[in-house]
């Protein structure tokens, strides 16, 4: 073609490709977003958040049903999570394993349910019980490595809605109805401190 | 009665069908309200695919709209072509609920969307439908897969196509 004038391509070395590649698979996916709640739930280490309310603090809330509330994760939670991470996440994937342990007014048993939790609305957590699915719990940061347990919720309009979780794996099979903490007036969250091991026993 | 109070009764009695019929959306699933509908299996018809793996029956099912679900729709747009976009939990209970270790209830994934239009709430794959005497109708047009138990058991079952499952609405306590 007269007047075109054409330049020659410089070659791209296969070692430049090459090196490129290896690069890329090398490298830690940056797009992963990073784990909700990772001060005060750190991958790789357990953890335990507690509160126990005294009899002064039952006084003035008549209407608490909880008496002491903890959310521990222990070793076999971090490898659950450590397993967990290799797989890809979607909306609903467990990245938290966990366990609620829950002591109501006049009831001398510790209630306890195993918790699967994942990725909520900005730094939060959703947890589930995978035993009783239907209930919910949220857990959010306050801080200083506290944690904040919250059941039902305020929508937009002011309005709060209820929620519920199973306190046992019993589901709808439990004489008398299922077991389940629900948001009573003064049972809708709770702020939890880190906290020594025996606490969550 | 003055001329302009019959007119104002008239138009009064007129209006009171058309406001009903606009609200008949939310008598379903009303908006911002926590809602509950448990029940089981009419008799599948004759074309419905049968259960498998395993070859095991639904005993109960519920329908939840609790604070996960209210929330989700909270966030939602209202759709522009009319109508309601709803969040709905299916909370499957089969026969050998429990055996041998396995889940006690399976259930659609958290962010199941249903556009609703009258009587009707429809996923694409199942729909819902109020009945006239105030039940509803739980309706597989494809089929609905759900899940159970923990992580990585990788228990799922599936709804099949062509069954329907016949529902009352319940007091919250009856979806826990």
């Amino acid at each position: 073609m007269p007047g075109f004038v054409t330049k020659r391509v410089r070659p791209i070395p296969a070692t430049s490709i090459l090196a490129a590649l290896v690069a890329m698979a090398a490298a830690p996916p940056t797009f992963a977003a990073p784990r909700p709640l990772a001060d005060a739930l750190s991958p790789g280490q357990p953890s335990c958040h507690a509160r126990v309310f005294g009899a002064a603090e039952l006084a003035a809330h008549p209407g608490r049903r909880v008496t002491g509330i903890a959310i521990e994760r222990a070793a076999r939670d971090v490898a659950a999570e450590r397993k967990w991470s290799r797989l890809e996440e979607f909306d609903g994937t467990a990245i938290v394993s966990a366990t609620l342990r829950v002591r109501l007014r006049g009831d001398p048993v510790t209630h306890s349910a195993r918790l699967q939790c994942f990725r909520g609305d900005g730094d939060a957590l959703v947890c589930e019980s995978p035993a009783c699915v239907g209930g919910e719990l949220r857990i959010s940061g306050e801080g200083r490595g506290a944690i904040q347990v919250s059941i039902g919720g305020t929508l937009k309009s002011g309005r709060f809605i209820g929620h519920y979780i199973h306190l046992d794996e019993s589901c709808e099979g439990r004489v008398g109805g299922p077991l389940v903490l629900e948001s009573g007036d003064d049972d809708r969250s709770f702020s939890l401190a880190a906290a020594p091991k025996q606490a969550c026993q | 009665m003055s001329a302009q109070a019959f007119l104002l009764a008239l138009a009064a009695a007129l209006m009171l069908p058309a406001t009903t019929a606009c609200a008949q959306p939310d008598v379903l699933f009303p908006p911002a309200t926590a809602g509950c509908y448990v029940g089981a299996e009419i008799t599948p018809a004759a074309g419905a695919q049968p259960y498998r793996k395993p070859a095991v029956p639904v005993t109960a099912i519920r329908l939840q709209r609790g604070h996960p679900q209210l929330a989700q729709e909270d966030e939602q747009a209202r759709p522009a072509e009319g109508g309601r976009l709803i969040n709905l939990r299916v909370i499957a209970t089969f026969a050998d609920a429990g055996k041998d270790g396995g889940p006690k209830r399976y259930a659609n994934g958290l962010y199941d969307a249903l556009r609703c239009s009258g009587d009707v709430c429809d996923a694409g794959n199942y729909r819902v439908e109020r009945q006239a005497d105030a039940t509803v109708l739980l309706r597989m047009t494809g089929g609905l897969n759900v899940g159970g138990g923990p992580q990585g058991a990788d228990a799922s079952r599936r709804l099949p196509d062509g069954h329907v499952y016949r529902l009352v609405a319940s007091t919250i306590d009856a979806c826990r």
